[in-house]
């Protein structure tokens, strides 16, 4: 069914948001998470007169979203580490979006001090728990998503889970992160 | 400290959404660039035409020449079975049948986006 330019507006209005902060767990720069958000979006678009409905329109989205964010993760390092030969110097690209151990520890807020344990937790761990407890994502879906098994996402959740509690537990691994 | 799995589900302990007018200038943007496609797309429609005439022309060959291949083999296969004539008689309109189904995929984008589609 071709995608008139109603539905498309209806689309892009309801899954923009979805989209937008499930790739900003990705840890990009502004310009790379609005590239990625954009790409997704007219893939999605692309895509929506082909979609059979073997899936939810939202997982199918989501697994769009997952495979754009790892493709600008890729860019990322690949940028980065052209920028590393060029200049010993050069900042990484999401400290505008990141907060520091310290300011975290000054806050003296429970999220944040989460929030900035979560910034040591391997990509895997990180993502899994932001699918699986804020967008509540089951371990099923997860696996399908990532392309893993589902033993393997119930894994990374507990190492994620658990390097949590313990670098929550201790502070001085949070101040040395 | 409150119990991890609580925290964890509060969206600032993951990381900062953007604003809703960074999204909106986003989605605008991406629904521009798909509009502009899709008007790209309406013009090469001629060419659109063509191939898939093109397409049903070659499949229509195929088959044309498919029927009596499958016959003269299936006659020459009851006269002499495993025979050295059967193998030299055959190729010609096999090879013909298949040299126009893959002409066929390889003129028309619509059918290989649908075979690559069904493959992958």
């Amino acid at each position: 069914m071709p995608l008139n330019q109603r539905n498309a507006r209806r689309f892009v209005d309801s899954f923009t948001p979805l989209i937008s902060a499930q790739l900003s767990r990705f840890r990009l720069p502004h310009d790379l998470l609005q590239d990625a958000v954009q790409e997704t979006l007219v893939r999605c678009l692309r895509g929506l007169k082909n979609f059979r409905g073997d899936a939810q329109l939202s997982t199918w989205v989501y697994r769009i979203a997952y495979r754009e964010g790892l493709r600008a993760q890729e860019k990322l390092k690949r940028d980065r580490s052209r920028a590393v030969s060029l200049s010993p110097l050069a900042e990484p690209a999401d400290s505008a979006t990141t907060y520091s151990p310290s300011f975290a520890a000054e806050q003296q807020d429970e999220v944040l001090r989460v929030r900035t344990a979560m910034e040591t937790l391997p990509n895997e761990q990180r993502l899994v728990l932001g699918y699986h407890y804020l967008d509540g994502l089951s371990v099923h879906e997860i696996a399908l998503l990532m392309s893993a098994r589902p033993n393997t996402v119930k894994s990374w959740l507990k190492r994620g889970r658990d390097s949590l509690k313990s670098t929550l537990a201790d502070p001085s691994s949070e101040d040395s992160a | 400290m409150k119990d991890l799995e609580q925290l964890l589900r509060d969206p600032r302990a993951h990381a900062d959404a953007p604003s809703e007018e960074s999204w909106r200038a986003w989605s605008d943007e991406a629904l521009a660039k798909w509009n502009a496609e899709q008007a790209q797309a309406r013009q090469r429609s001629p060419f659109r035409l063509v191939s898939n005439v093109l397409f049903y022309a070659a499949v229509l060959m195929a088959l044309w020449m498919l029927f009596p291949a499958l016959a003269s083999t299936a006659e020459k296969m009851g006269e002499t079975v495993g025979s050295y004539e059967l193998w030299v008689g055959m190729p010609s309109p096999w090879v013909f049948a298949g040299i126009s189904l893959a002409i066929a995929v390889a003129i028309t984008p619509p059918l290989r986006q649908r075979l690559l589609h069904e493959i992958g």
